[in-house]
């Protein structure tokens, strides 16, 4: 797996969420893809922690966060877990360029 | 250079702070991606000894904001030392010379008040406890997250002042009030609610070890089962502490309905909760101690 599935993951990961209604914005996908990169992620439960700690925002998402379908979440995390710090600036710099990202971009404006 | 989630549990547990994964992990990503950590959770449950623990783990110093209702910015940030200033004036007339008013509006005269402190620290950048953020109002939340942005303050007298480094920030809220999106938005977010029986029992282990191995179990047990009978004042864990400790000084070993009737107001700190659970302990509904 290379850093871009993991970035690609992360923000379809981030899309996911943010039509069950929670409040994530294009800062958190980066913020995302920072944490999962950033060595914190040990196995499958830390990378969840990870994102659960920067993506969920309201107690009352906590509860869908921990119902998404595990499915959903392993993909991400998967990944993330075979991601090493290296490619942390190399992710970072793929998401600000990623198409996908400028389609959420121009979807959060309207 | 930024501990790991594993070493920052170890470290937690050395300062005697019981932590799970989910805190660390939140303390960790605290640093590495420099955002505002918002605790929120019930009444009890170790929310402010979040910010105590990384303090104690960073070696930094803790400064902390107190909120309340009414609290405004200049309260959070800076004052100028009015009677002091007044002082120094007299003295010149009295030397028939005459203070300027660079003199008066000069750093000694300032009182720095949390948010100035944490910005104007000298040294290792301090941990910035904003406690209880909820009780202030949303005019100050405001304030606040435009201090959180950048860090920097301008006082018309003396200019803008910077931090160094970025200060650690972690905000507490018992949710007495929704905060803005705005405020969410910005932060990392952390739950915690009512220990598990599990980890209630080694915090009574390590902060009350006289407490023996039976008598703590069954404090915790109690406490575990007036939390599940709805009581209007929910007890946290500093209460379970409490009274662990006077069941210490009575020289206690095991819990029975009498010493329980007897110190029950460590526990429970509403009247008419204390008047139900004791009803529900003597009708025998609300068991005490190991046979539980």
């Amino acid at each position: 797996l290379t850093d871009g599935d993991l970035v690609a993951r992360t923000v379809a990961f981030c899309r996911a969420l943010r039509e069950r209604g929670f409040p994530v914005g294009v800062d958190h996908s980066a913020d995302a893809v920072r944490a999962l990169a950033a060595g914190s992620v040990e196995s499958r439960e830390s990378a969840r922690l990870a994102l659960r700690c920067v993506l969920v925002s309201r107690p009352e998402d906590l509860r869908v966060f921990d119902d998404l379908s595990e499915a959903q979440v392993a993909q991400v995390l998967d990944c993330a877990v075979g991601t090493v710090k290296s490619t942390l600036a190399h992710a970072v710099a793929r998401l600000r360029e990623d198409p996908r990202l400028a389609g959420l971009m121009d979807r959060e404006t309207q | 250079v930024i501990a790991p989630v594993a070493e920052i549990l170890e470290q937690l547990s050395r300062e005697a702070y019981v932590a799970d994964p989910a805190i660390a992990t939140s303390l960790h990503l605290a640093q590495v991606l420099e955002k505002p950590l918002l605790v929120e959770g019930p009444a009890g449950v170790g929310k402010t000894e979040v910010a105590k623990a990384l303090a104690a783990i960073l070696s930094a110093d803790l400064i902390r904001l107190q909120c309340y209702e009414g609290l405004d910015a200049a309260s959070a940030l800076y004052e100028w030392n009015y009677a002091r200033q007044l002082l120094h004036i007299r003295l010149h007339e009295k030397n028939a010379s005459h203070a300027t008013e660079a003199e008066i509006f000069s750093e000694p005269f300032l009182l720095k008040r949390p948010l100035l402190q944490a910005i104007a620290h000298s040294g290792k950048p301090p941990v910035l406890l904003i406690d209880e953020i909820d009780r202030a109002d949303e005019e100050f939340e405001a304030f606040l997250l435009e201090v959180l942005s950048d860090f920097q303050v301008t006082v018309p007298e003396l200019g803008t002042l910077r931090a160094n480094g970025r200060p650690r920030v972690v905000l507490t809220s018992n949710r007495s009030r929704e905060l803005s999106d705005a405020l969410r938005r910005r932060c990392l977010y952390l739950w915690i609610d009512h220990p598990t029986f599990e980890k209630e029992l080694s915090i009574v282990r390590r902060k009350v070890p006289k407490a023996g191995d039976e008598l703590a179990a069954e404090i915790v047990g109690f406490v575990q089962r007036l939390r599940r009978a709805k009581v209007a004042k929910v007890p946290g864990v500093s209460e379970t502490l409490d009274w662990a400790a006077a069941l210490v000084a009575l020289h206690a070993s095991k819990l029975d309905p009498g010493i329980v009737a007897e110190t029950l107001g460590c526990v429970l700190k509403d009247e008419s909760d204390l008047r139900k659970v004791r009803d529900e302990i003597d009708a025998g509904r609300l068991p005490v101690g190991a046979s539980a």
